[in-house]
């Protein structure tokens, strides 16, 4: 498949400088331009987000612009790297109050600053989504992932996992041993998913116990089983002995009413593309809530495949299969 | 004392290569090659070698991972860490260039160790036999540590216990100020490996004291001096140590069980040194 065309802005207010900045940057993967003022460059960046940003002008004004926009949770993620001219770093400068994420010293090598371009760019892709607990990639990898399969009409499936009685486990153990659930869970799920050979292999964080695996639909069987069976042999650790011995955990509400809660066990809703007529994430994702709900009311740990299907309208489903 | 504790415990704490047998490493990279080889098979493999074993749970208990002091089966780690994780820990051992005999000894004995709590565990119905068994392999790591960072001493304490004929702990506690229950507990400590199989490395001399999971020290306890009866101890003049009550009061045992249980072990022991 081919991959869109990234986007950087270049930020320098001397348009000379700018121009020949775009002339080096633009390549068959590139798409550069060059913005010279601090509101133009917001509204830019508001009304479309580039893939990187490459800064010249390191003054004051444009160091506060940087900081501002770092500071926004989303922005967060957008690479920035810096150009400087000799002499304007020394080995003693800092960077606490200067966020950018790589610098270039000037006069430039024009092959390495390709070079930092496409690292700076896959870089901010490849960890900056992580969750910080698991480092399992997050949504916004999660949202492209499934798109692109959507788009490029790649069979897959969507499993969308959840951990049952997570919260009583919190709440009788405290947070830290909660999180380390979530990692235990993580790790399983990549192990699970990245001993198969298959081409499709993915795990994503969407958040708290939350996570979603995208896998070969005919593998959706053997993956799941395996995940349950590991969770279920590896989470009794996580328990004191009186607790696991018991099978349950007690906690009082705020009544004061004494509560049983059973052990950690995991739910996995599957939709498989194939059967759907799905166009987009969202769809994938409201129909296997539902089979979540379905599944997260038996006992212990299950997983349920969403067998519902789509008539499709000229286009045979079957054929969808063969031409992958 | 021939050695110093803070020096000994400054030096446990750099150690980083701990080597293996190349016996083990050889039939690790053969079942790498071949895909029909599952992971528990592969488990049961490491499960053999303290060292690659103690160098697995040492990384999925260190911090990087987020979870530690909770994972102390061989199995548990293989499933967290992933294969290949697990598969560049191997290869990246370092190998034993020759085993001398007292490795052999040790090696030997630690493994009839590890089965006779699999025994155990077995025929009373205990449960957390991987466990115990892991903890019964790395019972004596302690002293697999002072073999190597101090050959020479060790050398010492091993002859002292021999011309005195003192057990060997007592023994290091005479020549050393502390013995090898010590060690693999700093190692533990150090490495944030579960209280569950520190505990029972500890006192496997003497479970009469010790802490939560008391099973475990008791059944490592018995295995350790089973398989010391059939003639497989860690040393030349290893010696079977007086029962407390307490193994007999919580396993509920008998003399006809200890006698099937050394028939047992014997032919178990009889497909380890094939």
């Amino acid at each position: 498949m081919s991959q869109p065309q990234k986007r950087i802005m270049i930020l320098d207010p001397d348009p000379a400088r700018a121009e020949r900045m775009v002339e080096l940057m633009e390549t068959e993967d590139h798409f550069a331009y060059a913005v010279e003022d601090m509101n133009r460059a917001m509204q830019q960046i508001y009304n479309e987000a580039p893939d990187l940003i490459v800064m010249t002008a390191l003054g004051d004004r444009w160091k506060t612009f940087l900081r501002t926009l770092k500071n926004d949770s989303v922005y967060r993620y957008l690479p920035v790297l810096g150009l400087f001219a000799e002499g304007m770093l020394g080995p003693t400068t800092t960077f606490e109050g200067l966020p950018i994420d790589d610098l270039l010293l000037l006069p430039l090598n024009l092959d390495e600053l390709r070079l930092r371009v496409r690292l700076a760019i896959v870089k901010s892709s490849r960890y900056l989504d992580a969750n910080p607990l698991s480092r399992l990639p997050g949504n916004y990898t999660i949202l492209q992932t499934v798109q692109s399969l959507i788009d490029n009409k790649t069979p897959f499936a969507l499993c969308y996992i959840d951990i049952d009685s997570f919260k009583p486990f919190n709440d009788r153990y405290g947070f830290s041993r909660g999180d380390e659930i979530i990692r235990m869970t993580a790790r399983i799920m990549t192990n699970a998913v990245r001993g198969s050979t298959d081409s499709i292999s993915f795990v994503g964080h969407i958040g708290g116990d939350d996570f979603i695996m995208i896998i070969e639909p005919q593998s959706v069987d053997a993956i799941c089983k395996q995940v349950l069976f590991n969770f279920d042999m590896i989470a009794a650790t996580f328990y004191d002995d009186e607790d696991r011995m018991r099978g349950y955990i007690e906690s009082v509400d705020r009544k004061g009413a004494k509560n049983r809660f059973p052990l950690l066990s995991l739910s996995i809703a599957a939709v498989i593309s194939v059967n759907r007529n799905f166009t987009h994430y969202g769809e994938f994702s409201a129909a296997a809530s539902e089979v979540k709900k379905a599944v997260k009311q038996l006992d212990g740990s299950n997983y349920m495949v969403d067998r519902r299907y789509d008539k499709k309208e000229g286009d045979d489903p079957q054929l969808a299969l063969v031409e992958t | 004392m021939l050695l110093d504790k803070d020096q000994f415990q400054k030096k446990l704490a750099k150690l980083q290569n701990l080597p293996a047998f190349p016996s083990i490493l050889d039939r690790f990279n053969d079942m790498v090659k071949d895909p029909s080889i599952s992971m528990s098979q592969i488990g049961d493999v490491i499960g053999q070698d303290q060292m690659l074993s103690l160098k697995i749970l040492k990384l999925i208990n260190s911090a990087f991972y987020g979870f530690p002091g909770r994972i102390s089966t061989i199995t548990h780690a293989l499933v967290l860490l992933g294969y290949d994780v697990v598969k560049g820990l191997i290869l990246s051992a370092t190998v034993f260039e020759e085993m001398s005999n007292d490795w052999r000894e040790l090696w030997k004995h630690s493994l009839g160790v590890s089965k006779a709590c699999g025994l155990i565990c077995e025929k009373l119905r205990i449960p957390d036999a991987e466990e115990i068994a892991m903890a019964g392999l790395l019972h004596d790591i302690g002293k697999v540590v002072l073999i190597l960072e101090e050959p020479a001493i060790y050398e010492k304490v091993q002859m002292g216990a021999a011309k005195h004929d003192l057990p060997i702990d007592l023994a290091e506690q005479k020549l050393l100020g502390f013995d090898h229950t010590e060690v693999a507990l700093w190692l533990c400590d150090r490495w944030h490996l579960p209280q569950r199989l520190g505990v029972p490395m500890a006192y496997h001399h003497h479970p009469e004291n010790s802490k939560s999971p008391q099973m475990h020290s008791v059944v490592v306890f018995l295995a350790d001096n089973i398989t010391k009866a059939v003639g497989a101890g860690a040393e030349v003049n290893s010696k079977v140590m007086p029962m407390p009550a307490i193994v007999t009061e919580m396993l509920n045992i008998n003399r006809a069980f200890l006698e099937q249980l050394v028939i047992d072990l014997e032919r178990e022991l009889q497909t380890i040194s094939a």
